[in-house]
């Protein structure tokens, strides 16, 4: 049986707890008529959406108890956007549900539920429903669909909060089972407020209640045309970063002509490393900005994150598309004696290798450890296919975990390849960057 | 991706639904009139002997119209053994309730001839005192006046979007002004839509005396 991770067992729990209340309330005796089904599926869906709503605050503060929860924060991020699009659908069917108990007998009325009551005596709590449904369709359309600059869709996703407020007010005010229920009631606010709390402290008052370390931008080396290195040393020994081997910082620098927003970066370097090193593709308009960073530039870090190289035990192959290669640089360097790797480093052609002499260096160290091979596309005239590294491993993948990082097109495909091949998803393990 | 897919959809339904929904609902209208404008919304809302003139001609057409005989008041008499008329809910006093109020006085003399014929009683087509409908007073037997009109909406209360503890304080209660939102019953204070109107449309019974 496929294996549920506990993060999803909670949201499951905690989104259907209300549902189930309203069910003990009303047992199914309204559901007799057109209009106690669709008013039970529509408030049902409206406790459902608020309750994901919610959730999805939580999952983004980034605590630990989530990276625990989901296997990783990049796969908590993942469950954010999941759920954040499933509270969107749930909430779109909230009102038109409600709406269809009046069909067909009051279209009008069903008409007028839709629509925001205004004029000398306006129905807030509706009010507030509907300018909730509308400020979150807005900002997760363009979560969703608009292809815009990073910065630009973080300005407006900031606002998802006052989304929450209203759907606070919507709650606190609407006359249902929310108003006359006292443990729906409470369960609902309570739920609300600790949305709000966590939103709270990551997006307005971030800046004070997180807490980051401060490091100095020591040297900024160019690697290929185009990769960075980024060596980073702490202020103050004290604030050196603890972080175990594949893990990942939420970094910010603080200089002029450099967007002040933080961004994940894999640190390169093995734990115990007194200073750190990132590797930056300048794939975009902020990570091309970082070719201008000056040493001794100030840099905030929150981190380190995920749990990428603690998912697998014993033999292991990975493979690394590209700057995905990251993660396994401090993973490759950390390996012991006792460790069996096979590395697959996948780029377009020998230009666009990172640190390759390292990992070389790593090869001939310890060769029992770390057995590496290089994949040019170009070269090969093709992607790097599952059959390819099955043929190519020790003995084939069999039972051994596979790590992969990379584009996500290419660690969507190699997945597929590899289940086809049979091997078990428990044994596959991705590390997704692009986090948002 | 799945997620966009999803969500594309429920986006599509969404706007084609709501575009239904409101396009019908302002070409078509209800096909169940809503009541009247109330006149007591502006008034003091205890039981003040108001006639509408608009409503009470035109009783909702789900429900049996009160007698023609309704502007004056019927003359005393005992309700008619059966006449029940059909109602939505269950006839009145399903289960044994005990009706405090006081059995009309003893018919006063009448003149020989012609006889009246005897005028159906509270809830069974004839109008209803304040004291009747407040025998009703229960959640398993519930009466309201709105608009000096009389329901029976024991069985609306499973359904009520605001719960079935709002009916505790209001059966047997005029419920005007609170239907208005221009009081508070059980510390909710609420304005209901048209659609509410409608709705109690359905479980009308009778006059207000």
């Amino acid at each position: 049986m496929r294996k549920i991770r506990s993060g999803w067992l909670w949201v499951i729990v905690i989104a259907a707890l209300p549902v189930l209340r309203r069910l003990q309330l009303h047992g199914l005796a309204d559901m007799n008529t057109t209009y106690g089904i669709f008013s039970a599926l529509g408030e049902s869906a409206g406790l459902v959406a608020l309750s994901l709503y919610a959730m999805n605050f939580m999952l983004s503060t980034r605590l630990r108890v989530f990276e625990r929860l989901f296997g990783g924060l990049n796969k908590a991020y993942n469950a954010h956007h999941i759920i954040g699009g499933l509270a969107l659908i749930f909430m779109l069917a909230h009102p038109l549900l409600l709406a269809m108990r009046y069909a067909p007998d009051a279209m009008k009325d069903a008409a007028m539920f839709l629509l925001p009551t205004l004029g000398p005596a306006p129905d807030w709590p509706k009010n507030f429903g509907i300018m909730t449904l509308t400020v979150t369709v807005t900002l997760l359309i363009i979560t969703f669909y608009a292809n815009w600059k990073h910065e630009t869709w973080l300005a407006t996703h900031r606002w998802i909060g006052l989304g929450l407020l209203l759907a606070g007010l919507h709650v606190y005010l609407i006359p249902s089972d929310t108003a006359v229920d006292g443990l729906l009631r409470c369960y609902m606010l309570t739920l609300i407020g600790i949305g709000l709390l966590a939103y709270t402290y990551r997006t307005l008052l971030g800046q004070i209640l997180v807490r980051r370390k401060h490091m100095a931008v020591k040297a900024v080396e160019p690697l290929t045309d185009q990769a960075l290195r980024i060596r980073l040393a702490p202020r103050d020994p004290k604030e050196a970063l603890a972080f175990r081997p594949g893990q990942f910082v939420f970094i910010r620098f603080l200089q002029p002509g450099i967007a002040n927003q933080f961004h994940p970066f894999s640190i390169t370097v093995r734990p115990g490393s007194p200073e750190i090193n990132l590797i930056v593709k300048t794939l975009g308009d902020f990570t091309t900005s970082l070719r201008q960073l000056q040493p001794g530039t100030l840099a905030e870090i929150e981190g380190a994150f995920g749990s990428f190289s603690s998912q697998a035990r014993g033999p292991q192959i990975w493979i690394a598309g590209g700057i995905g290669i990251t993660p396994f640089l401090s993973m490759a360097k950390s390996l012991g004696p006792n460790a069996r790797v096979e590395l697959f480093y996948v780029v377009d052609t020998d230009n666009d290798l990172v640190e390759y002499q390292e990992l070389l260096a790593i090869a001939a160290r310890i060769p029992e450890s770390l057995h590496l091979t290089i994949y040019l596309t170009k070269q090969m005239r093709g992607r790097i296919t599952a059959e390819y590294i099955n043929q190519h491993s020790s003995g084939g993948i069999g039972q051994k975990h596979v790590l992969l990082c990379g584009p996500q097109s290419m660690m969507d495909g190699m997945g597929r390849q590899l289940r086809q091949l049979g091997i078990a998803k428990d044994h596959i393990h991705t590390e997704e960057f692009a986090l948002s | 991706m799945k997620m966009k897919k999803a969500i594309s959809l429920a986006l599509g339904c969404f706007i084609v639904s709501f575009i239904l929904i409101c396009g019908a609902g302002l070409v078509f209208g209800n096909t169940i009139p809503n009541p009247p404008v109330i006149v007591g919304i502006d008034l003091p809302h205890k039981n003040i002997e108001v006639t509408d003139p608009v409503s009470q001609p035109t009783p909702p057409p789900a429900v049996v119209p009160p007698p023609a005989s309704d502007p004056t008041p019927a003359p005393p008499a005992a309700p008619p053994p059966s006449s029940a008329p059909i109602f939505s809910p269950p006839a009145p006093n399903p289960t044994p309730t005990p009706q405090p109020t006081p059995q009309p006085p003893a018919p006063t003399p009448t003149p020989p001839t012609p006889t009246p014929p005897p005028a159906p009683g509270c809830g069974a087509g004839g109008a209803c005192s304040a004291a009747q409908v407040a025998a009703h007073g229960s959640i398993s037997d519930c009466w309201v006046i709105y608009s000096n009109k009389v329901y029976n909406v024991t069985t609306f209360i499973p359904q009520h979007d605001g719960g079935s503890g709002v009916f505790a304080a209001t059966c047997g209660h005029d419920v005007t002004s609170y239907l208005a939102g221009q009081s508070s019953t059980a510390g909710k204070q609420h304005k209901h839509s048209p659609a509410a109107y409608t709705k109690l449309n359905s479980y009308y019974i009778a006059n207000l005396q």
